[in-house]
């Protein structure tokens, strides 16, 4: 597997065509360090090197990885190391140049599993699943983790575990991060307190592009700070029912959206639909915007003829550096705006408008009188 | 509140110290504060207050004195103040008094809990079992105490 063929796959992650609901995906991922090396940041970037082929070397050896792919960020191009990140396998450390030279990462041919090597440790071992179904993807991880450790020693002590560059990943090195679409919970003026609530609980809450980044699309990242004094199974419960509980609330302000402000709800809709399917420039700012209305109108059923998949594989499809590998040549901005908004309307295919017919039925008259005299 | 030292005035100093997680409190008067060689101005420790001013800065005898560094990577502790990051995991014990406090406002708890490398597990097994030896001979339960011989014997070997 090269590179190239990655990118023209939508991510196992994004789970195309199975309606994952308001969790888009989770990851899950464990950070460990070799005992005796000096963790990535402290070592030069000769040590880094010398250590990532050792670990290659290791992990070569392990049958879930054998037809994975094992990439050396030195020898990758910026856009290559780009479309990494979009495609959530690498962090911005690796992709950054001088602080990447002498990392890797080593992606299962699922493409379920990234193992970043000399990131901000010498191992963050991820694992990435759709929706909420992390209890598998935990039990996949845990079992690399076990294989892993039986060809290295891992830093660990018993008293604060398994010893991390950073102090807050000290313990279980364990994060968990969920990934949700809360439009309902925008809509209602309601993010900002359950923003407030959830970090009270200890928890992160990012936008998509993680830490520092605004919630374009409103798709939220929500994870747990603290790993040291929980065990991986209580973590592990604890994120799956703030999960389940965020996505009820959710579905909760949804229902109470569509009573109390129906007619802005769809024209919300009604708007996205109507300029992806006849823009021709799109940014990827606003592309995300629009997606994230679509799939709040297909999940509504305002919208037929369209799979949320569909929507989710767009959105990682129409990234910046996505676009431009499949575009081939280096496109400028415009031309890759057009791209975008190609690759939308494309998206959209047969799909229609529903409600219109059932909005007027509803006595929603009253709504619009003046249009009606006019 | 009386002043902690001289007993006899009001204290309006309030020194508040963390030193290996522990958190220790001082109330002094103005006048023993000021005794004591120090201005309300600078900031202070408490361990300079109560071993005076040299307390817990490098010892001033001859050269320079040297920062401390990790024996195991060599890193300074500046190098651990300027980035929050370890150099590697010796350094946990190093600079423990440093990391400690940060710990404590991170996490959930002070102590590891969860999985550990099979060797650890092994040893943590190896311990509760001795514990359970112990107690077995001491109650003279010796048929239990055999039985968990022999469980420690195939771990150990």
């Amino acid at each position: 597997m090269i590179l190239d063929d990655l990118v023209k796959n939508p991510g196992a992650w994004l789970a195309t065509g199975r309606d994952t609901g308001v969790a888009l995906s989770h990851r899950i991922r464990l950070a460990r360090n070799v005992k005796g090396e000096p963790f990535p940041g402290w070592a030069g970037v000769g040590v880094r090197r010398v250590l990532r082929e050792r670990l290659f070397e290791t992990l070569r050896d392990i049958p879930a990885l054998r037809n994975g792919l094992f990439l050396n960020m030195d020898s990758l191009d910026a856009l290559d190391r780009e479309t990494l990140k979009e495609r959530r396998l690498i962090s911005l450390e690796l992709v950054e140049q001088d602080k990447g030279q002498g990392g890797g990462v080593v992606v299962s041919e699922d493409e379920q599993i990234a193992i970043m090597i000399n990131e901000e440790d010498h191992f963050r071992i991820q694992g990435i699943g759709s929706g909420m179904d992390a209890r598998r993807t935990w039990t996949r991880l845990r079992e690399l983790d076990e294989e892993i450790e039986q060809r290295v020693e891992y830093a660990f002590s018993s008293a604060l575990g398994y010893l991390t560059a950073c102090p807050s990943n000290v313990g279980t090195g364990l994060r968990v991060s969920v990934m949700m679409h809360l439009p309902g919970l925008r809509i209602m003026d309601e993010m900002g307190p359950a923003a407030k609530g959830l970090e009270k609980m200890g928890l992160a809450v990012r936008g998509l592009n993680g830490e520092g980044t605004e919630a374009w699309g409103n798709l939220y990242q929500i994870s747990n700070q603290s790993t040291l004094g929980e065990s991986e199974e209580a973590l592990l419960d604890r994120m799956l029912k703030i999960g389940l509980e965020m996505a009820m609330h959710e579905e909760n302000a949804r229902t109470r959206a569509l009573e109390s402000r129906g007619v802005s709800l769809r024209d919300h809709v009604g708007r996205a639909f109507g300029i992806v399917r006849h823009a021709t420039m799109l940014s990827f700012q606003e592309a995300v915007d629009l997606l994230s209305a679509l799939r709040l109108g297909v999940d509504l059923g305002l919208i037929g003829r369209l799979s949320v998949g569909r929507i989710n594989e767009a959105l990682l499809l129409t990234q910046p550096a996505h676009l431009q590998k499949m575009a081939g040549a280096v496109k400028t901005p415009d031309e890759r705006d057009e791209w975008r908004a190609r690759m939308t309307r494309d998206m959209l295919g047969s799909a229609t408008l529903k409600g219109a017919r059932g909005r007027r039925a509803a006595g929603a008259r009253s709504a619009m009188p003046a249009r009606k005299s006019s | 509140m009386k002043c902690n030292l001289c007993h006899k005035n009001e204290a309006h100093v309030h020194f508040k110290h963390m030193s290996n997680g522990e958190v220790k409190e001082l109330y002094v008067c103005e006048a023993c504060a000021a005794a004591q060689g120090f201005s309300m101005q600078a900031p202070l420790s408490l361990s300079q207050f109560l071993f005076g001013p040299d307390a817990g800065l490098p010892k001033r005898a001859g050269a320079p004195a040297r920062e401390r560094q990790c024996a195991a990577c060599r890193m300074p502790l500046s190098e651990f103040r300027k980035r929050s990051r370890l150099g590697c995991g010796e350094c946990y014990e190093t600079f423990s008094d440093e990391v400690a406090p940060l710990l404590r406002s991170m996490h959930k708890g002070m102590r590891h809990e969860g999985r550990a490398p099979a060797a650890e597990r092994i040893r943590r097994d190896v311990w509760n079992l001795r514990k359970q030896l112990k107690d077995a001979v001491a109650s003279q339960r010796f048929e239990d105490a055999a039985a968990l011989r022999d469980r420690i014997k195939a771990l150990t070997q």
